[in-house]
């Protein structure tokens, strides 16, 4: 339950980080606090409290790993800890297509002798056109399970022994999905929907989970739904859970979630209903680093580049202070970032990309202000070649 | 009778040709000044309404009154154009960054530093990013005589952006600053805060 139910909350973090930056190059520490309820299939209730600490490495859209604890303290006095690792890579190929991996594993130690662990490993083929992605993929994962037992031993009372009783589960899955991002003319607004689908193999029995998760950013709110259906023999479910998380502060972000979890079927864990509420403090991060083309050439000497990551993007261009706020074409790189190598005077100027010929769009890690507009701006100064020891023109973000 | 009328008629005459010449020329002076300063004048878009028109003219009437650069304006009602803002928005954004730079100019001045447009518009960009008007007169004022604070006034805002207080930035520059330091010394700052960030140090 527990497990589930921290994973929820790391999701929705997750989901609400990466519409905010949309690429995330940094450390970023978090200290997540949550209270909640849950009851199993079994009609078992637990109240728990759970700290969850974590740092993120990286880029969220290339390649980034993570490092997590949780200590989670239970009404009855009982305990569990935990800790996991995650790392996610993408490599560009070519025509919209990306290879995509997926690594993850954890494991946790309770106060009553229980023991789990997981480990999973996605490599998925990724192809985005427009705002629409769709992929797949194969997902190979293993759990271990082990639960001390006491039984009593002999006619006298008290007497007992206790037993170790493990199991270890391997689960191979195709996997099939598609999103779906949609993005408005306010930088603030945004939604995805995304559905997937996942056959899975658990020994000789075929569990299929198909999913819809649904996400909506309007500026300090994000709202994330997911809905779904397991089929399994002699098993028809459904789940769903639900949460709204709202940033107070920079850095700070309250959230409520609930909803209905299924048997996690690696661990044996039982499904259930959960209802939680948390905190989670961010620090670190900063601003993300400003994209960067990837096979392309150099700087022109005496030209300052400006790229944006927009691979679902059709058509890109670039205007600002420079050229009274004309549009320019940008070029596409294969990493879907589009770059324009432009002839700037030294000074400093505002500057936004054009993204399908109407989203006004910063780059992620640019230094912007709200234009006064309803959306952004980002600034770039041209530094004098003469001022400085560099033999170029250079641009200073 | 007569000869005196015409003696003065023709004494007159001269007077008033010129006069008429003059008031021609002084005509003619005034259509190319007119003429010139249209030519000059930053663009009011044409399509605005006459109030909106009247009150962006104000504007720049005011950046010429005060000495600070009308293409900034200019450029203010260029991206509110492209991004199709309302007229509204972009006369009150044409205002803000008007008022920003009559700010910033006027609290370098006092500080004893007589900054170009380049740096006029630099701090009213940093007035943006959270710079304040009394920020921006203690920077002139500790900035050697003859320097460019426009790398400067770029640092501070960067350096805030990066997670560096606004306080412990302007330190950071004036000290930069105080040392004589180059543009380049000034951006390393920058460099340094970003990385402490990726390193997880802020």
């Amino acid at each position: 339950m527990n497990k589930i139910r921290c994973t929820t909350c790391v999701m929705m973090v997750l989901v609400a980080t990466f519409a905010a930056h949309g690429a995330a190059a940094q450390t970023t520490g978090q200290l997540q606090v949550g209270a909640g309820t849950a009851t199993d299939a079994r009609g078992i209730r637990s109240n728990a409290i759970t700290l969850a600490p974590s740092v993120t490495f990286g880029d969220a859209t290339l390649a980034s790993a993570a490092i997590s604890g949780s200590a989670t303290f239970f009404q009855n006095n009982a305990w569990a800890l935990g800790g996991g690792a995650a790392a996610t890579s993408r490599a560009p190929i070519a025509g919209g297509f990306d290879v995509a991996l997926a690594a993850d594993g954890s494991g946790s130690r309770t106060s009553y002798g229980a023991t789990f662990a997981t480990a999973n490993l996605t490599p998925a083929l990724e192809w985005t056109f427009r705002p629409v992605t769709v992929y797949a993929g194969t997902q190979a994962a293993a759990g271990y399970t082990a639960v001390s037992a006491t039984t009593s031993t002999g006619p006298f009372p008290g007497a007992s022994s206790t037993t170790l009783v493990s199991h270890t589960r391997w689960l191979y899955a195709p996997v099939y999905g598609a999103r779906l991002r949609l993005l408005g003319d306010d930088p603030s607004v945004g939604a995805e929907l995304a559905l997937r689908w996942e056959p899975m193999h658990v020994g000789d029995t075929v569990v299929t989970d198909r999913t819809a998760n649904a996400a909506l950013v309007a500026g300090p709110i994000t709202l994330a739904l997911s809905a779904g259906q397991r089929t399994a023999p002699g098993e028809r479910s459904t789940f769903g859970t639900g949460g709204v998380m709202l940033d107070v502060l920079h850095g700070v972000t309250l959230s409520v979630s609930g909803g209905r979890y299924p048997a996690d079927r690696l661990t044996g864990a039982a499904g259930g209903n959960f209802m939680t509420a948390g905190l989670s403090l961010r620090v670190g991060g900063g601003l993300p680093s400003l994209p960067t083309p990837r096979g392309v050439s150099a700087v022109p000497v005496g030209a300052t580049r400006l790229a944006i990551r927009a691979p679902s993007a059709q058509r890109v261009e670039v205007a600002g202070d420079w050229n009274d706020w004309v549009p320019v074409p940008a070029m596409r790189a294969d990493n879907g970032v589009w770059y324009a190598d432009l002839r700037i005077a030294p000074g400093q100027y505002r500057y936004a990309f054009r993204i399908d010929g109407h989203a006004w769009r910063v780059p992620g890690g640019a230094v912007a202000v709200d234009d006064g507009f309803g959306g952004k701006s980002a600034y770039v100064t041209v530094r004098d070649a003469s001022a400085t020891d560099t033999s170029t023109a250079k641009e200073d973000r | 009778m007569r000869v005196h009328m015409i003696v003065a008629a023709l004494l007159v005459t001269p007077a008033i040709v010129a006069a008429q010449a003059t008031g021609r020329a002084q005509g003619s002076a005034n259509a190319a000044a007119a003429a010139h300063a249209h030519a000059a004048a930053p663009s009011v878009p044409a399509d605005f309404s006459a109030s909106s028109r009247v009150r962006l003219e104000a504007t720049y009437a005011r950046a010429r009154e005060h000495h600070v650069p009308e293409s900034a304006i200019q450029n203010r009602v260029a991206e509110g154009e492209a991004k199709n803002a309302s007229e509204r928005a972009v006369v009150a954004s044409a205002a803000k960054v008007e008022t920003n730079m009559e700010d910033a100019r006027a609290a370098m001045v006092a500080a004893g530093h007589d900054p170009d447009d380049d740096e006029v518009q630099a701090g009213a960009y940093a007035m943006e990013r959270g710079v304040s008007k009394a920020q921006i007169g203690t920077m002139a004022r500790r900035a050697p005589r003859g320097r460019s604070l426009t790398v400067a006034f770029d640092a501070v805002t960067r350096l805030n952006e990066h997670g560096v207080g606004l306080t412990s930035a302007l330190t950071q520059v004036q000290a930069k600053l105080d040392a004589h330091a180059s543009d380049a010394a000034i951006t390393s700052l920058v460099t340094k805060a970003g990385a402490g960030v990726k390193l997880g140090g802020g």
